[in-house]
C-alpha cells in the first residue's frame, strides 16, 4: 500500500507529533520490520520496544506506548518509514502479537455487521413520541425567544454590534442550547465573528440574520415543505438523524469514491473533521463528518487524494450531502476521471440549482477542469478558460502558483457562496494537496 | 449586494428608519405575500434573507486578467526523499543546515523544487540571500513581480557594480542607507570622485550620519585624502573628530599617523642599541597633549590601568611593518624582544590589534603566526581573564588567516594540548564559519570519541557540547566515521550524566544522518 508524505501528516494529531515522529526515523530504532498485503509493522526500540502495527483494510493503528495522542508518533514514524524506505520491511510472515491483533479487528468487523444485519430491538413507541413532543415543545418556546431577541436586534440596528461584548451571542446561544436547538445555537454563535471582521460586515450580518429569520419561518411552516426539505430544516435546527434512522431511510449508495478534500476544525472540546468525497461513476459529492474529543484521532481514518472502493449512506435532505461511509476499503483502481464541470459558469448554475433546493446550503464542492490561478486588486482568484474567475483563499498561494505556473489545472474546492478554499489540484497528472 | 436602501435600515434600526417600500418589479419583493401576523422587524428580516439568497443564486463570476506563465519550461523532477530531505532543511530545527544544502544545489547548477520556492524567498536571513537567488532563479524573479516583498531576486539591470552614474543617482536621491552604499561602491571605483561628493555635502549632514560617512570611506585611503580629513578634525562632534583622526592614523604621511609614529617610538625602544632582542616599553606617566585631539582612546574601559591601555591604544594605530623596519628585527623577534616587559602584554594586544582592519596580504602572515602563537599560549594562563582576551585576539587573528592556514593552526593548537577538554572548544569552533576540511574533521572526531569513551567529568560534557557544531560543518568525507557507533564510558558514572551524553551523541548522529541523505540525493538528482 502507498501512503504519501502529506497523507500522513493529514492523520498525524498535530505538528509536534510529525516532528516527534521524524525522530523515530533511524532504521537502527526499529527491529522485526515486516510487511504483507494487509498489514506493516514493527518494534520501535529506544529501550522500550514498543509494537507498532497499521492494518491497511481500515487503516487501523496500534501501538502499546502510553501515548495519549492516536495516531502516536510510532505509528507515524513507521508510515513514514514505509512511504520513504519500504525496502527495510522484510516480507516474513508476521509475528504473533500482530496477528492476534488483526484478528481481534476482524472479528469486531464481523460482529459489527453481524449487529447491523440483525433486526433493530423493538422500541417503546409511546416513550419515545412523548420524548420528541416534549423536545418539539422546547424547540419551538427556543424559537419563540429567538424570533424576539432578533426582532430586539433589528429594531436597534446592526452598528451597534460591534461594541457588544461575545456574552451578548453567548446567553442567546447557550438559550438554544436549553431549548434543544443546537443548530440554531451554533449559528448565533457564528454570528459574532462577523461584526468589524471586514469592510463589508454589515451586510455579511445583515445577510446570515436574514438567512437565520428564514430558516426558522421555515421550521415553524415545516408541514408545507416536501419531505427533503423538512428534513433538511430539522437537521439544521439540531435535529440529528440516528445511525438506525440512515440505514433505514438514508439513500447507499456504492461507488469509486474520490476524497479529494479535508479540513479539520479545532473547538476548544473536539475537532471537527470534514472530508469532500465525489463518486466516479454516481458523480455524487458526499461530505462526510467526524467527531473527536481533544486530541483524540477520530473513529475512521480518511485520508485525502485516496479512492476508496465502498458504500455510503446519505443523510435525508433538500440537496443530499452529508454522508457517512457504511463500508470502505482501499481502491486499486486510480481516480484517472474525477467527475468536473467545464466553467465557472456551469457550476455557478449548478450552485443555483442547488441553492434553489436548499437556501441554507453552507457551502459545496467546486471541481472544475482547465483554471488559472490569478492575482488582481490583491485577491486571489481561480480563473476558468473564459476569463471568468472567482475569489480564492489559500493558505500557501504562491506555493501553487510556483508549481503550477500560471499554467492551467484542475482545482477541487469547497465553495461557501463567498469564497473559494482550494483543497487539491491536479497537475501535469500529479494530485497535490493544499 | 443586499439593496443599500435595506442595510441602511438594518444599520440604524427599523425603529428610527422609515421601512423601504416594496417593489412588486423586483424579482424577490414580488414574491412576498401579506404577513400581518410578524413584526416589522420580522418581516423586514425575512426579506432581506429572502434577497440575499437571490442575489447568492444569481453572482455571476467577475472577469480577471490572467497571470502570464512562467517561460521556461525545464523541469527537475526530484524523489519524495529529496524533497523531505528539503523541507527537514527549512524547520526552525534543522535550518542551520540550509546554507550547506543551498549551496550544493547551487554547485550543481540546480534549483530549488518549485513548491519551496516561495518559502526560501520568504526567509528572512539576509546572509543566505545570494545562495538563494542562486537555486530560485528565474522562477524567483517570475515570482516577485507577484509580491513586492521579494524585489531583491531581481538584480537592478542599470546599477552593475561599475555602474557609476547609477550608484550617483542614488547619492543623490536615494534614502541614507541607499546613499551610504552608493559612497562605499563609489569609492571602490573612483576614490577621488567619493571624496568630492562627501565634502560637497558633508557640514550639511546631521552628526549621527556623518560619522557613518567617514566610515565609509575608510577603503581606499590615500594621500589625496588628508586635506578633507583634516578639515574634519575640527567637526563640532566629538565622535566626528575622533573617527576622522583614526582614518588619518591609516594614512602613512598624514601629519597625525607622524606624530603617533613618534609617540610610539618614544615609548617602545630597544634597551640595548645593540640588542634587537630586547625592547622596553615606558608610557607616560600623565596623559600628553595631544593625545586625544589625533583620535586616541584615553578612558580605559573597566578597571584597566591606564598607561597600559594608552600603549595598547597607540600601538595599534601604527603600521606593523615601522617596527620591523625600526628594530630590523622580524615579528618572532619583536615578540621575544617585549615578552619580559611590565607591558608586554600592552603592546603585543596593540600589534594585534593592529593587523584588524588590514586585508592582510603576505607581509603580514609572519605577525598572524606570531602572535597566533602568543595568544595560543595565552589560553592556557591561570587569569580567566587573560584567557578570555586570548580568545578574543585569536579569534580576530582568525578572521584574517586564508581558511588553509587556519585550519593548519587550529589543527596544532588541538594537538598540542595535553588536556583536548580544558579548550574552549565551543568558542573555537566559531572561527571556521564553513565546512571543515578532512583533517580537521579527522582529529575532532578522534578526539571527541576518546574523551567520551574514557571520561565523564564535566569538562568533557562541555567538549561535547561542540557535537552541535560538528554536525552542521564535519567534513562530508567523515560522515560514515561519525556514524559509527559511540563507545560510551559508563562505569563509575550517574546515569543521568551517561543519558546526557547519549543525547548529545545521538542528536549529532541524527544531523550528520542528514547531510549524508542529502549528498546522497544530490549526487542522484538533475542533470550536468
Amino acid at each position: 500500500m502507498e501512503v504519501s508524505h502529506q497523507q500522513i501528516r493529514e492523520i498525524a494529531p498535530d505538528e509536534k507529533s510529525m516532528v516527534a515522529a521524524n525522530k523515530l526515523l533511524s532504521s537502527k530504532l526499529w527491529s522485526k520490520s515486516g510487511l504483507s498485503e494487509g498489514a506493516v509493522w514493527g518494534i520501535c526500540g529506544g529501550g522500550r520496544n514498543y509494537q507498532v502495527g497499521v492494518d491497511f483494510a481500515d487503516m487501523g493503528f496500534r501501538c502499546n506506548c502510553p501515548s495519549r495522542k492516536f495516531p502516536c508518533k510510532h505509528v507515524l514514524a513507521l508510515l513514514l518509514l514505509l512511504s520513504s524506505s519500504p525496502d527495510i520491511f522484510s516480507l516474513e510472515s508476521s509475528p504473533d502479537w500482530l496477528d492476534t491483533w488483526l484478528e481481534k479487528r476482524r472479528l469486531k468487523r464481523e460482529q459489527k455487521a453481524t449487529r447491523e444485519s440483525e433486526p433493530a430491538k423493538p422500541v417503546d413507541k409511546e416513550a419515545q413520541a412523548k420524548r420528541i413532543k416534549s423536545r418539539e415543545n422546547n424547540v419551538s418556546d427556543g424559537i419563540e425567544q429567538l424570533i424576539i431577541w432578533l426582532d430586539d436586534l433589528i429594531r436597534s440596528g446592526i452598528a451597534a454590534l460591534e461594541t457588544k461584548p461575545f456574552s451578548f451571542w453567548d446567553t442567546q446561544a447557550r438559550r438554544l442550547i436549553d431549548a434543544q436547538a443546537k443548530g440554531l445555537a451554533n449559528r448565533v454563535r457564528n454570528l459574532a465573528e462577523i461584526p468589524g471582521s471586514s469592510q463589508d460586515w454589515s451586510q455579511r450580518m445583515l445577510e446570515e440574520l436574514g438567512s437565520l429569520r428564514l430558516l426558522v419561518q421555515a421550521y415553524q411552516r415545516q408541514d408545507t415543505l416536501s419531505p427533503n426539505l423538512q428534513a433538511e430544516v430539522r437537521q439544521l435546527v439540531g435535529w440529528t438523524v440516528s445511525q438506525t434512522e440512515l440505514e433505514l431511510n438514508g439513500d447507499s449508495v456504492t461507488d469509486d469514491w474520490f476524497i479529494w478534500g479535508q479540513r479539520i476544525e479545532d473547538d476548544e472540546r473536539f475537532r471537527l473533521q470534514r472530508s469532500w468525497a465525489i463518486g466516479l461513476k454516481s458523480e455524487r459529492e458526499a461530505l462526510i463528518l467526524q467527531f473527536a474529543p481533544g486530541k483524540q484521532g477520530f473513529p475512521e481514518v480518511i485520508l485525502p487524494g485516496t479512492l476508496q472502493q465502498g458504500a455510503v449512506n446519505f443523510y435525508p435532505g433538500a440537496v443530499p450531502q452529508r454522508a457517512k461511509f457504511v463500508n470502505k476499503e482501499n481502491s486499486e483502481n486510480t481516480a484517472s476521471e474525477i467527475p468536473v464541470q467545464a466553467s465557472i459558469s456551469e457550476f455557478l448554475e449548478t450552485y443555483a440549482s442547488r441553492l434553489a433546493l436548499n437556501p441554507w446550503l453552507a457551502s459545496c464542492g467546486c471541481l472544475i477542469e482547465n483554471v488559472t490561478l490569478s492575482i488582481f486588486q490583491n485577491q486571489w482568484w481561480i480563473r476558468d478558460k473564459s476569463g471568468a474567475a472567482l475569489p480564492c483563499r489559500l493558505k500557501h498561494p504562491f506555493e501553487l502558483l510556483s508549481i503550477t505556473e500560471g499554467e492551467h489545472f484542475q482545482v477541487h474546492a469547497e465553495w461557501n457562496g463567498r469564497f473559494l478554499t482550494p483543497m487539491s489540484y491536479l497537475y501535469q497528472g500529479q494530485l497535490n494537496l493544499c | 449586494m443586499l439593496s443599500d436602501q435595506l442595510l441602511k435600515v438594518a444599520l440604524v434600526g427599523t425603529a428610527q428608519a422609515p421601512q423601504v417600500p416594496i417593489n412588486s418589479e423586483n424579482d424577490v419583493d414580488s414574491l412576498i405575500g401579506p404577513s400581518i401576523e410578524l413584526s416589522i422587524e420580522s418581516q423586514f428580516l425575512l426579506r432581506a434573507g429572502r434577497l440575499a439568497i437571490y442575489q447568492r443564486a444569481g453572482q455571476l463570476p467577475v472577469t480577471v486578467p490572467q497571470v502570464d506563465t512562467f517561460p521556461s519550461k525545464e523541469r527537475v523532477e526530484y524523489s519524495d526523499s529529496f524533497l523531505k530531505l528539503f523541507e527537514t532543511a527549512l524547520t526552525k530545527e534543522q535550518h542551520v543546515l540550509l546554507p550547506e544544502f543551498l549551496s550544493l544545489l547551487a554547485s550543481r547548477k540546480l534549483f530549488a523544487p518549485d513548491k519551496y520556492i516561495p518559502r526560501l524567498l520568504d526567509l528572512e536571513d539576509l546572509t543566505v540571500r545570494p545562495l538563494i537567488q542562486a537555486v530560485v532563479g528565474a522562477k524567483g524573479e517570475w515570482l516577485s513581480q507577484f509580491n513586492p516583498n521579494w524585489n531583491w531576486t531581481v538584480s537592478d539591470p542599470t546599477l552593475g557594480s561599475s555602474d557609476l552614474e547609477g550608484h550617483q543617482g542614488l547619492w543623490d536621491d536615494g534614502t541614507f542607507p541607499e546613499r551610504l552604499a552608493a559612497l562605499r561602491a563609489i569609492r571602490k571605483l573612483n576614490p577621488e570622485l567619493g571624496r568630492e561628493l562627501l565634502a560637497e555635502v558633508f557640514t550639511k549632514e546631521k552628526v549621527e550620519n556623518r560619522k557613518q560617512l567617514l566610515a565609509a570611506i575608510n577603503e581606499e585611503l590615500g594621500p589625496e585624502d588628508i586635506e578633507f580629513l583634516t578639515l574634519c578634525l575640527s567637526d563640532r562632534s566629538k565622535y566626528v573628530r575622533q573617527q576622522a583622526a583614526n582614518l588619518l592614523a591609516k594614512i602613512p604621511n598624514s601629519e597625525v599617523s607622524q606624530r603617533n609614529r613618534m609617540r610610539a617610538n618614544n615609548i617602545l625602544t630597544q634597551s640595548d642599541s645593540n640588542n634587537a632582542s630586547k625592547l622596553v616599553c615606558q608610557p607616560p606617566q600623565e596623559l600628553p597633549t595631544g593625545w586625544e585631539e589625533d583620535g586616541l582612546e584615553v578612558n580605559p574601559p573597566n578597571k584597566r590601568g591606564q598607561r597600559a591601555f594608552w600603549t595598547e591604544e597607540l600601538i595599534s594605530k601604527i603600521p606593523l611593518q615601522h617596527w620591523e623596519s625600526q628594530f630590523s628585527a622580524t615579528p618572532v623577534e619583536l615578540i621575544n624582544g617585549i615578552l619580559n616587559d611590565d607591558y608586554a602584554h600592552a603592546v603585543i594586544t596593540g600589534w594585534s590589534k593592529a593587523i584588524s582592519g588590514k586585508i592582510v596580504t603576505s607581509e603580514f602572515q609572519g605577525w598572524l603566526n606570531s602572535l597566533w602563537k602568543y595568544w595560543s599560549a595565552m589560553l592556557q594562563h591561570p587569569q580567566q581573564a587573560v584567557v578570555i582576551q586570548a580568545l578574543e585576539q585569536l579569534g580576530g587573528l582568525a578572521r584574517k588567516m586564508s581558511s588553509t592556514d587556519l585550519d593548519r593552526q587550529l589543527l596544532q593548537l588541538l594537538r598540542d594540548q595535553h588536556d583536548p577538554a580544558q579548550l574552549p572548544v565551543n568558542e573555537i569552533l566559531k572561527w571556521i564559519p564553513t565546512t571543515w576540511s578532512k583533517s580537521f574533521s579527522h582529529e575532532y572526531l578522534r578526539i571527541s570519541r576518546t574523551l567520551a569513551g574514557s571520561r565523564s567529568d564535566k569538562a568533557v560534557y562541555e567538549w561535547l557540547q561542540s557535537t552541535a557544531q560538528a554536525a552542521v560543518f564535519l567534513s562530508p568525507d567523515l560522515f560514515a566515521a561519525a556514524l559509527t557507533p559511540w563507545k560510551i564510558r559508563d562505569h563509575g558514572v550517574q546515569a543521568w550524566q551517561v543519558a546526557g551524553i547519549e543525547i548529545l551523541i545521538t542528536n549529532f548522529q541524527e544531523r550528520i544522518q542528514l547531510r549524508a541523505s542529502f549528498y546522497n540525493e544530490i549526487k542522484l538528482a538533475g542533470v550536468d
